[in-house]
């Protein structure tokens, strides 16, 4: 971090919520911003960082974006799907053997 | 739309209705999509972010519970994607370098004298200025300056108090001017 003038990590952290109107005392932290000339360029310097990037062109989305996503989506639920019947057949192929072994047991 | 009319989505999604996930999807794709961008740098890195969201949450939405509004859940999970995208070895560096080279050297363009070009520069070394934030800033950033969350929502997604978003937000606006100012000086604005 630059230190250019005598804003502390407090000053510069009020400069900046009151850019987000977070800023429980907003209207004495005002006062202060027309007050210190340094404080006041911060907050402009801050805001205007703000607008530019805003400002910047958004990146053009893949037209079939949430095409691909509902089709990963769906072998998802095929997998799941396919998982809940496995565990159900191995369950089942669990039981019968335990219960062959015991039957063979008993004779 | 209400977060209530999100929810009510979410619930039919989960209950195996495809075209209440398909309305989800549809419905925030852009701001996820754009999120993930400017975590990444990259449109197709950040599509696949977005879509590795979009499918944990479809894994997750019968166990959901309707405590914040359903942008912040959703936001959560595409942030944790992006952030162990960022993780993965190499990729900061690789993401870095591409930005680089596809944006050139901001300060070589500087001497322009009109006043677009000037604003284009702006543009180019701000966007230089938040890609090299470290990842803890540059999340909070992206979603105050880009997404205009507020405060206790990132506190949400980035799962950190909301004093804590306060100073990295502070922080990252504070790197960013700096970074600036090494190109423009400190009057630039």
């Amino acid at each position: 971090m630059l230190k250019v003038d005598n804003l502390n990590k407090e000053a510069l952290e009020q400069i900046s919520a009151l850019l987000d109107e977070e800023e429980p005392s907003a209207s004495a932290a005002r006062k202060w911003l027309d007050a210190d000339e340094a404080a006041g360029r911060r907050y402009r310097q801050y805001r205007r960082m703000g607008e530019v990037l805003r400002a910047l062109p958004e990146p053009e989305i893949t037209p079939d974006f949430a095409n691909r996503v509902l089709k990963r989506a769906g072998t998802t639920r095929l997998s799941s799907a396919f998982l809940r019947v496995f565990a159900a057949a191995a369950a089942a192929v669990v039981v019968a053997t335990g219960g062959c072994c015991s039957m063979r047991k008993g004779l | 739309m209400t977060p209530v009319e999100d929810w009510e989505l979410a619930r039919h999604a989960a209950a195996g209705d495809n075209s209440a996930f398909t309305a989800l999807v549809r419905r925030y794709q852009k701001p996820i999509i754009h999120f993930c961008y400017r975590m990444t740098g990259s449109l197709p890195d950040a599509e696949d972010i977005a879509q590795e969201a979009f499918i944990n949450l479809y894994r997750s939405l019968g166990r959901l519970r309707q405590a914040s509004a359903f942008s912040t859940v959703l936001f959560c999970y595409a942030r944790n994607a992006a952030m162990n995208h960022l993780r993965a070895a190499g990729r900061l560096r690789r993401r870095l370098a591409a930005f680089e080279q596809a944006q050139g050297d901001p300060g070589a363009r500087a001497a322009r004298p009109d006043d677009t070009a000037r604003a284009e520069e702006l543009s180019a070394v701000l966007e230089a200025g938040v890609s090299v934030l470290a990842a803890e800033y540059r999340e909070v950033f992206v979603l105050r300056e880009f997404q205009r969350l507020n405060y206790q929502a990132i506190a949400k997604i980035v799962g950190c108090p909301v004093g804590t978003v306060r100073s990295r937000l502070a922080r990252a606006r504070e790197q960013v001017r700096a970074y600036v100012a090494t190109r423009y000086g400190e009057d630039w604005c």
